[in-house]
């Protein structure tokens, strides 16, 4: 206790003189991610969950890329954290993210990111990371990389356990014999004050129910399997992904 | 002081210039699209590593009765695969699994149809002492191979010392494994430029309508396991069910994780040199690449393991076209790379 006392002491010391200096206290910002299915964590490979549509399902597979993540500091400075991230629940340690960036400490109203890669980041083949993840989506489709793939069982209207794929990337609209690609990421903002002022890991979570949801009732017996190729599919996932996410805790190191 | 401890701790020290480090020179496909391959610390690839390497994989002395070499179940004439269904170990024993192509391993992070090996270094210890594959002892063998007079020198040169244990041995043949490089086949070629791969025109044109049907999620949808033109090993290397059985005599990758959500998954095997690696799947049980597209068109069975990405299951799968079928058997042919046949 009485060492703690003086490490705040130090730590005090330490942000007053900093004040008077130019360089502000930075603290080193992690994330991890966190799977719900409504109110409960992710359990794999059971069918136990129903979604709106009344579709009873399982999930065997969530992978997803985040990229640009932004923090909105309240004096309106933002800070960008460079580079991507691919979420994949079968990787442990994937579900965290640790891009090393030094963030300043202070009061912040938010969190932003890109839910997969703008258009100026999605390039085929650019990352060779991703392509040794087998990540890329298919030129014909726009190219690029998968955005998502969230994979597994559901009760079709015979009463057959049959597999569903929601994949999502770029959206191939076809207009008479012409293919026209449109970007089909999001930016995903959460509005929420916080602060910083230690290290820190930003809980960033997923409720997978809502890909399901709103604005587009989204019913697996229609939009199961092969919904790459298409385009209202893969807008109404855009649509759909908008509310998909929440900030957890901020666990201070 | 550092001196005097080299000298009262360390073996007496042998008088050999360092091992000369070997640069892999990467096709141009795997520079463009992959990231280097993670050598492990402890185990940097040399010349003299790499060398030793080859003429353990070939040296039959590391089988019991001097017959059989790891290139006798990886024939280098037929992508290091066995062309028998199960490979025959020395005592004439069957194996329960196909032995596939050794290629392009340094990419894969887990090795064996079930992932049980996680590294070529520890892979290599088991063949040797397998009951139904070289069955012998590694003391055995170490003792052998020191009374050779060869081998004392090369492990001096490739590893400082000539004291030759099994360690150094599969460390020696797993920098030979990462030297298997493929990427040269007349898909490879046909995406670095040249004009139909150096096939004919009309040859090309149903490549390349294979190549739609792969990479379509409507209609083949094998890119999603086994890779894309931006990902040249042709395999996610990674873990599915695809299809083969309702029940399984062999659990795959259940086996090890003893998670039932795993029985019946095996690792996706590379979809690279597939002209000289037949018999496929992991019990061989297809001879020809007609009978495995017509697996995944027709011939599709249910269990609770099954893939999600596995499609109109209740009727055996997409149903494609003939001339479907035969496209995408062109394309797959147009992965083999004969040059990398030794
Ligand atoms: C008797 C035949 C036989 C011999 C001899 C043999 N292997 Fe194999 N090898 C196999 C079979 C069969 C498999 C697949 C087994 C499995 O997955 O369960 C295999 C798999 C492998 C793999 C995994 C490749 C991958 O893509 O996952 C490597 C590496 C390998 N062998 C290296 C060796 C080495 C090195 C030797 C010599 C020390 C050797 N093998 C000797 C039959 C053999
Ligand atoms: C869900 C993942 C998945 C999909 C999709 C898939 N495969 Fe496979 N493929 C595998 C797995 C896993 C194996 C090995 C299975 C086993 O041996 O138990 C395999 C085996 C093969 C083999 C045998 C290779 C060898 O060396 O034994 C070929 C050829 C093949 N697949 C081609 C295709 C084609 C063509 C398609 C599309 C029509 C396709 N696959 C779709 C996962 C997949």
């Amino acid at each position: 206790m009485k060492i703690q006392h003086y490490i705040s002491a130090f730590l005090l010391i330490l942000t007053v003189s900093c004040k008077e200096d130019v360089q502000p206290v930075s603290h080193e910002i992690g994330f991890s991610f966190i799977h719900n299915v409504g109110t409960e964590a992710l359990t794999t490979n059971t069918i136990g969950y129903t979604n709106e549509a009344g579709n009873e399902f399982s999930v065997e597979t969530l992978q997803y890329l985040v990229s640009n993540i932004r923090l909105n500091k309240n004096d309106g400075k933002i800070i960008e954290i460079e580079g991507y991230h691919l979420v994949d629940i079968y990787q442990p340690g994937s579900e965290t993210f640790s891009p090393g960036s030094l963030v300043e400490a202070g009061n912040y109203s938010g969190i932003s990111f890109v839910f997969g890669f703008d258009e100026a980041d999605n390039i085929s083949g650019e990352y060779p990371d991703l392509n040794l993840a087998n990540w890329n989506w298919p030129d014909m489709l726009g190219g690029g990389y998968h955005f998502m793939k969230l994979e597994g069982k559901f009760i079709d209207e015979q009463q057959n356990e049959v597999g569903y794929a929601t994949h999502m990337g770029t959206a191939r609209e076809i207009s008479g014999n012409e293919s026209i690609f449109h970007p089909n990421h999001f930016e995903v903002t959460i509005l929420q004050n916080f602060t910083i002022d230690s290290e820190t890991s930003i809980e960033i979570k997923m409720d997978i129910l809502k890909w399901y949801k709103t604005p587009n009732l989204w019913d697996l017996n229609t939009w199961g399997a092969g919904i790459m190729p298409n385009y209202d599919a893969q807008v109404a996932l855009n649509q759909n992904g908008q509310d998909v996410f929440s900030l957890g805790d901020l666990i201070k190191q | 002081m550092i001196s005097v401890l080299g000298i009262s701790c360390g073996p007496s020290p042998e008088n050999t210039p360092d091992p000369n480090p070997y640069e892999i020179q990467y096709p141009a496909i795997m520079d463009q699209y992959l990231p280097p391959i993670r050598i492990p610390d402890d185990n940097p690839m040399t010349v003299e590593g790499v060398e030793l390497g080859e003429k353990l994989f070939l040296d039959t002395r590391l089988s019991g009765d001097n017959t059989m070499s790891c290139a006798s179940c990886h024939l280098p004439e037929a992508s290091f695969s066995d062309q028998a269904q199960f490979s025959i170990g020395i005592d004439g024993l069957e194996g329960r699994r196909n032995a596939m192509p050794l290629v392009n391993l340094g990419w894969m992070f887990t090795l064996l149809w079930d992932g049980s090996a996680t590294s070529l270094e520890n892979q290599a210890f088991t063949p040797v002492v397998d009951p139904v594959e070289m069955h012998t002892t590694w003391p055995d063998v170490e003792a052998r191979l020191s009374a050779d007079s060869e081998y004392p020198d090369l492990f001096l040169k490739a590893f400082g010392t000539r004291n030759i244990d099994s360690t150094l041995v599969s460390k020696a043949i797993a920098q030979f494994e990462r030297t298997l490089i493929s990427a040269n086949s007349p898909f490879d070629k046909f995406l670095g430029g040249l004009p139909n791969g150096g096939w004919t025109e009309t040859e090309w044109e149903r490549v390349l309508n294979g190549r739609d049907i792969f990479l379509a999620e409507e209609k083949g949808d094998c890119f999603h396991c086994h890779g894309s033109p931006a990902n040249p090993l042709w395999t996610d290397n990674f873990f599915h069910n695809n299809g083969l059985d309702e029940t399984f005599d062999d659990p795959g990758l259940g086996g090890v994780t003893k998670n039932p959500a795993d029985n019946g998954k095996f690792k996706t095997p590379t979809l690279r040199n597939l002209l000289f690696t037949a018999p496929y799947m992991h019990d061989g049980r297809f001879n020809t690449l007609e009978e495995v597209v017509e697996h995944y068109s027709t011939g599709l069975k249910n269990s609770p393991t099954i893939d999600p990405l596995m499609k109109n299951v209740a009727e055996g799968g997409v149903q494609l076209t003939q001339q479907e079928k035969d496209d995408l058997v062109l394309f797959l042919k147009s992965l083999t790379d004969s040059t990398f046949l030794r």
